[in-house]
């Protein structure tokens, strides 16, 4: 009875999710998704889309800030629900064209999240924003390794959903 | 004194080891501290991210610096507004910018090439600060500005460039001096190994070395185990040895004692009382003994060494038994060495208790027939002994204690052929097994550091060899000295004994007293009229032709000593009578008294 109601709850969320989740952007494009998506164009987002996918804190240090910030965006797992993509590796690309591959495992298992937010406010350019790959590197000290860090992608700009067939 | 010594110095040994094991357990601990910190240390020197990054990032910013020039080059002149567009891509240059001058990477950069780095740096974000405000006037869509902003952007890529380089050439140098430490570090990991390793093939050595000891003394502690169990047996058997040994004197004491208190007191109680007396005697005797073990088997025994006259000591031993071997019929004799010196140091009580025991067990084991004792010089070496004051030299004299008895029996004569310097025989012979007193010899005579030897056959009985090394003092008293001659030289002795060993102990004292001795050892009665004096001893010929040899004797005034029944009870002979035991003063003092008389008698003829 109780995985009954659980899950009916889960098919509300996620119903509400998407009724809260406009179509397409008003705002500035921060982030375009492409490749194994239920769209035959890429899928682009404003701030206020990415806010309304249910939204993840983190807090923890990073190697390129200084002291302890407080993280807070989306899950891809979320992103690519929304998108129906059954992608398993995600190509990430930075606005400065840098580009790293991301397992989708990374946001199940080890918790990374897309952040938006940076100690609650909105991460500008200058400040690698919009969007950075943040990891819970405090909490896990297995993710403080070279290949970990090289997946900490900022400035996040696009990304692409791979289908990996084993 | 000198075990102690010993132990005392392998107790300080083992307390060095100890030191040792707990210094090498420090050495172990710091070089594995060591290798960690060097590991951890070559893991951060070879932690490439950091370096990388600032090149990197330089790089980045040469290129968005490019990006942002031809952003700007092929801009839309015709646009009303950028929408933030310009921004945008100047906040992109801007971020390369922050990260080249924040954390870590800039902590590295600004190391390189004495602060250049820093300065350049500083100056390329001076000037891209400066160039916002012709942004906003661009964004705004007024783009007059554009000329001079290209101009600005063109002018600082000199700047950046040689920013680059100097962040490529630093670089290069950091990653330079890394793998130097790490080299270094390495090396000094290797080094560190070797003397892990080293270290640990001594803590290997020091674990099987302590686990032999403590195998070693497991096995000690359980021979100990065994031994504690076998005094606790002996001191069982000890005591039911003691109780069985004093049991027989108090209870003649008691039965002689209870015979006195009697209301009718019996006919004999001289004899009575003399018997409590000996039984005293005797009880104080086994006390004594059983001290003396003691103290022995505790190594407090000292014997102590007195300088005094050998042959009344002798004599002694064998005197106070008279009683004792006259109620079994035993004969005995004693003869001292003239060899020997007549003033010995030795511990005579120990002498003595020696004697005793070699004489009571002689007895014991014999029914009938003689017992002589022979005291001689031994032809053992003496042992290597520190000489004490007045002392000129140590030699060994011999004890031949020979009875004609039954011989002891197998299990006896095993238990004492113990030699207590052999390492699996230190016990000795037990109490027990061989008894108080010959137990007591034993120990005394390897006290004593000489050796006791025997021989025994059954039925004809057993002889005892025992060495001990004596002192000889450097003067001998003025008494020592040979008195001179009571008789004339060539004056003969007729002996005639059957008895081989009683005719060889008595030809030895006449000798000593230097008298030519005939011996007659068939036992025949027959004079050559030569002898000046005719000693009767055992002669199966006696009985038929004693009585005719005496009255020849005395027909010719030739004195007559013996220790024949026969013929000292003989009616019509005037025959002095020896007492056994035979000793050499009895011989002396009888034979000078005979002699002198003859010699009288001779010259007033």
């Amino acid at each position: 009875m109780r995985l009954l109601f659980s899950f009916l709850l889960l098919i509300l969320a996620n119903n509400t999710v998407a009724a809260d989740m406009a179509d397409t952007p008003t705002g500035r494009v921060i982030l375009t998704v492409s490749g194994a998506i239920n769209t035959k164009l890429n899928a682009t987002f404003d701030l206020a889309m990415l806010d309304a996918l249910p939204q993840y804190t983190i807090t923890t240090h990073t190697p390129w800030t200084q002291g302890l910030h407080t993280y807070r965006g989306f899950s891809a797992v979320d992103l690519l629900d929304h998108l129906g993509s059954t992608g398993t590796l995600l190509q990430i690309t930075a606005l400065n064209q840098y580009m790293t591959e991301v397992p989708l495992s990374d946001f199940l298992d080890n918790g990374a999240i897309f952040a938006t937010r940076q100690d609650g406010r909105e991460i500008s350019v200058r400040n690698l924003g919009p969007i950075m790959v943040i990891y819970p590197f405090d909490e896990r000290e297995e993710l403080k390794s070279e290949r970990i860090y090289g997946r900490s992608i900022w400035q996040v700009s696009h990304i692409k959903s791979i289908v990996l067939t084993e | 004194m000198r075990l102690f010594q010993k132990k005392m110095w392998l107790s300080v040994f083992k307390q060095w080891l100890l030191y040792g094991f707990i210094v090498l357990v420090i050495v172990i601990t710091l070089a594995v501290f060591s290798i960690i910190t060097h590991t951890s240390d070559s893991s951060k020197n070879n932690s490439r991210r950091v370096f990388e990054s600032a090149l990197w990032n330089a790089l980045q910013l040469q290129l968005q610096s490019y990006r942002f020039l031809n952003y700007l080059i092929e801009l839309d002149q015709t646009a009303t507004s950028l929408n933030g567009d310009a921004f945008f891509e100047y906040d992109l240059l801007m971020s390369r910018v922050d990260l080249l001058r924040e954390g870590d990477v800039a902590t590295l950069v600004r190391n390189f090439e004495s602060g250049r780095t820093t300065r350049l740096l500083n100056i390329i974000n001076g000037e891209l600060e400066l160039l916002s405000f012709q942004l906003s006037k661009i964004e705004g869509g007024d783009f007059a500005y554009l000329p001079t902003l290209v101009e600005r952007i063109k002018s600082i890529d000199t700047q950046i460039n040689e920013f680059v380089t100097l962040v490529n050439k630093g670089s290069n140098n950091y990653i330079s001096s890394q793998h130097q430490k790490l080299q270094k570090n390495l090396d000094d990991i290797q080094l560190l190994s070797i003397m892990l390793l080293a270290c640990l093939f001594c803590l290997c050595f020091f674990i099987i070395k302590g686990v032999s000891e403590l195998k070693r003394v497991v096995r000690r502690n359980n021979a100990l185990n065994v031994n504690i169990q076998a005094v606790h047996e002996d001191k069982a058997r000890t005591l039911a040895f003691v109780n069985q040994e004093t049991r027989r004197p108090i209870h003649a004491i008691l039965g002689a004692a209870s015979a006195l208190n009697n209301p009718t007191p019996p006919n004999n109680t001289a004899a009575l009382s003399k018997h409590i007396e000996e039984s005293g005697h005797q009880l104080l005797q086994i006390i004594e003994m059983l001290s003396d073990l003691s103290l022995i088997d505790a190594q407090k025994l000292t014997l102590t060494p007195t300088t005094e006259r050998l042959q009344p000591h002798i004599e002694n031993c064998l005197t106070q038994f008279d009683g004792h071997m006259a109620r079994k019929g035993l004969q005995s004799m004693v003869y001292v060495d003239p060899a020997l010196p007549p003033y010995i140091s030795v511990d005579f009580m120990r002498i003595k208790e020696i004697l005793v025991a070699l004489v009571k067990n002689a007895i014991a084991h014999t029914s009938s027939g003689s017992i002589s004792l022979q005291v001689r010089p031994s032809a053992s070496a003496a042992p290597s002994l520190p000489l004490p004051s007045g002392i000129s030299e140590i030699r060994v004299l011999q004890i031949a204690l020979r009875d004609t008895g039954q011989g002891m029996p197998d299990e006896l004569q095993q238990s004492l052929r113990a030699n207590p310097t052999l390492p699996m025989q230190k016990e000795g012979p037990l109490p027990s097994t061989v008894g108080l007193d010959l137990a007591l010899c034993h120990k005394l005579v390897y006290l004593m550091q000489g050796e006791m030897h025997f021989s025994c056959a059954p039925q004809k009985g057993c002889e005892f060899w025992v060495d001990i090394p004596f002192y000889v003092p450097e003067k001998q008293p003025e008494d020592a000295k040979q008195n001179a001659l009571m008789w004339p030289e060539n004056t003969q002795i007729l002996l005639i004994e059957t008895d081989p060993q009683l005719a060889k102990i008595i030809s030895l004292q006449l000798t000593a007293l230097q008298l030519d001795v005939i011996l007659a050892k068939d036992g025949s009665l027959q004079d050559n009229h030569n002898s000046d004096l005719i000693i009767v001893g055992n002669s199966p010929k006696f009985e038929r032709d004693g009585h005719d040899a005496l009255q020849q004797w005395k027909s010719r005034a030739c004195p007559v000593l013996s220790y024949n029944p026969q013929a000292i009870n003989h009616p019509e002979s005037s025959v002095k009578a020896l007492h056994f035991p035979l000793t050499q003063s009895q011989l002396e003092r009888l034979i000078t008294s005979l002699l002198t008389d003859l010699k009288k008698r001779s010259k007033n003829q």
